[in-house]
């Protein structure tokens, strides 16, 4: 089952979006993204997305790992990954 | 702007009604300036909460501030009798409960001239800062506690953070001091010295098998669930601003002219972004006395092995891009995805700065040059920054009579085995006490080019 954690600034904007919907999912974090995004509403789009861009002040981690270090969008998601999804002021990055 | 993760409990600002030295303002202002929070992406303002992300962009937040009531004073007046802590700058941080102020007071520390150091390094004018006196051994005391205060105004009655070390001590010397408990989350393989305070302090640690990046999310996730008040993650903003005291400091003790430059060690960049405020809130009150066109340079270091922000510089880029494994021997430094990369980007920029990364050799020659020639052992961030003051003056980005002075933030004493091949040249005599003789001694002082105690060349 994929599982999602969304960092709280994005659960407030994708408020009631049932994620479980998802568990099957198999594709890549970028397909991923664009579905969950859908669903979620304007607002929730907006923070995962500047136009057709992944923002870069979100951190996207499948299975512990910051996509970047991965295949950036095309990193695969099966049915047992985990998501992170958090600001990466507050995430992948530290003060 | 995003609401709170927290009910929020209004933060205790005592009403004290304040008339400021010199200012025309007669209003009543509240102990603290801060007016709310702003999103250093897009501008969006917001209330003073619980929170580190912007809810339209998720870009850093920053505390605001209304300083018009102070525009116009003199900071002489103002600071005179106040206690030497980091509290006397109260209007420029968060506001925080009085009651917690003592506890929580982290002294000043001292700025002196560094003429040996200078000599060695050819500038004439070289001063340090040294927060390796500072309680836990390093500069974190000063955002920790910041962070700790507020977030016990916010109700956190519980405190955690991802750090590379010293942060780890710092937070959980704040925690002590106010009897709450403290997790931290780090690295596996800092050296022992390095955790010890922490461990004292009675902080829980979770070594996580990866890098600080990998401990700041997992930090985050945890904050996610816990009602754990992470210092520099859930009260990012406020704890960012504990950092400003540094170069508040300085200045103060300049008698408010600014230095040429200062010279700032680079982990996740919020000290460098910070100490870039800090002169800006200054210089619009009008406390900085500068002669003219006499900007304050702002020069960020970043370790051989560990250099997002330098190389980001010398693209000429925004933004950093991350390392993913950093290797070097300033680990307090290893943070290979710095949140506040790209604003200490633009405050170096703005400032007319440069960002330097000196290797790993020359970081142990700088730090064994500030024991040998100034009695300051500092950690390798220290050396970090002392090896970029070198370099600059090498290849005259400083002059000789500029005014530099060095951040040096951390103490050696927590990363003792750093550099100690080269001291290990220097072996001591086994004496067996029954058969002594001076002459022996002195045989074996003298059998040595460099008398103990000096510095070699570099
Ligand atoms: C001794 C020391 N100096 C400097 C820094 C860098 O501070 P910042 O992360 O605010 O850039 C750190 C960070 O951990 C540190 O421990
Ligand atoms: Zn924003």
């Amino acid at each position: 089952m994929v599982t999602v954690t969304l960092g709280s600034v994005l659960r407030q904007a994708a408020l009631g979006v049932d994620l479980r919907r998802f568990a099957e999912f198999e594709g890549t974090v970028g397909e991923f993204l664009t579905q969950i995004s859908v669903v979620g509403g304007p607002r929730f789009r907006q923070l995962l997305f500047d136009g057709d861009q992944l923002r870069g002040v979100l951190a996207v981690y499948v299975d512990g790992v910051d996509i970047r270090y991965a295949g950036g969008a095309a990193t695969p998601v099966t049915r047992d990954s985990r998501i992170d999804l958090i600001p990466a002021v507050a995430g992948g990055a530290g003060f | 702007m995003t609401a709170p993760v927290r009910p929020p409990e209004s933060l205790t600002e005592p009403p004290t009604p304040l008339t400021y030295p010199g200012s025309s303002s007669t209003a009543e202002v509240p102990t603290s300036l801060a007016s709310g929070l702003t999103c250093e992406v897009c501008g969006a303002a917001g209330p003073l909460e619980v929170a580190a992300a912007c809810g339209q962009c998720l870009g850093a937040l920053d505390v605001a501030y209304d300083l018009g009531p102070l525009v116009g004073s003199d900071p002489v007046a103002l600071l005179g009798r106040r206690p030497r802590t980091l509290w006397r700058f109260r209007e420029l941080l968060p506001p925080i409960d009085r009651a917690v102020e003592e506890g929580l007071a982290v002294e000043s520390s001292p700025l002196r001239r560094a003429r040996r150091l200078g000599e060695l390094l050819g500038l004439d004018d070289l001063w340090i800062k040294d927060d390796s006196v500072l309680p836990s051994g390093s500069f974190k005391d000063r955002p920790a506690s910041v962070a700790v205060a507020t977030g016990l105004g916010r109700g956190f009655t519980a405190f955690g953070c991802a750090s590379t070390g010293n942060l780890a001590a710092a937070t959980a010397r704040s925690a002590a001091r106010v009897g709450s408990p403290c997790l931290t989350v780090v690295p596996r393989g800092l050296p022992a010295a390095k955790l010890a305070p922490a461990r004292r302090y009675g902080a829980r640690i979770v070594e996580v098998r990866g890098t600080y990046d990998d401990a700041n999310r997992i930090a985050s996730l945890v904050g996610e669930r816990l009602p754990i008040g992470f210092v520099n993650v859930t009260l990012r903003p406020y704890y960012a601003e504990g950092s400003k005291t540094v170069l508040l400091e300085v200045l103060e003790q300049l008698s408010w002219t600014p230095p040429e430059a200062v010279i700032v060690p680079l982990g996740s960049g919020a000290l460098l972004a910070a100490t870039a405020r800090a002169e800006r809130q200054v210089t619009s009150l009008g406390w900085l006395d500068r002669s003219p066109g006499g900007g304050l340079r702002l020069i960020g270091s970043q370790p051989e092995g560990c250099t997002p922000i330098v190389d980001a510089f010398h693209r000429g880029a925004d933004r950093t891009e991350p390392v993913q494994t950093p290797t070097t021997i300033a680990e307090s430094l290893a943070i290979g995805d710095p949140a506040s990369g790209p604003a200490a980007l633009r405050a170096i920029r703005r400032s007319g700065g440069v960002a330097d990364a000196p290797s790993a050799g020359e970081v142990t020659d700088a730090i064994r040059a500030a024991c040998h020639r100034e009695g300051l052992w500092v950690e390798p961030a220290g050396g970090t920054v002392i090896a970029t003051a070198r370099r600059l003056r090498a290849s005259g980005v400083l002059s000789r009579s500029d005014r530099v002075v060095l951040f040096l933030t951390g103490a050696g004493w927590k990363v003792p085995d750093v550099g100690i091949e080269a001291e290990s040249s220097l072996p001591s005599l086994v004496l067996d006490p029954r058969r002594f003789d001076a002459d022996e001694i002195a045989r074996w002082l003298n059998g040595r080019d460099d008398a103990p105690g000096e510095a070699r060349a570099w």
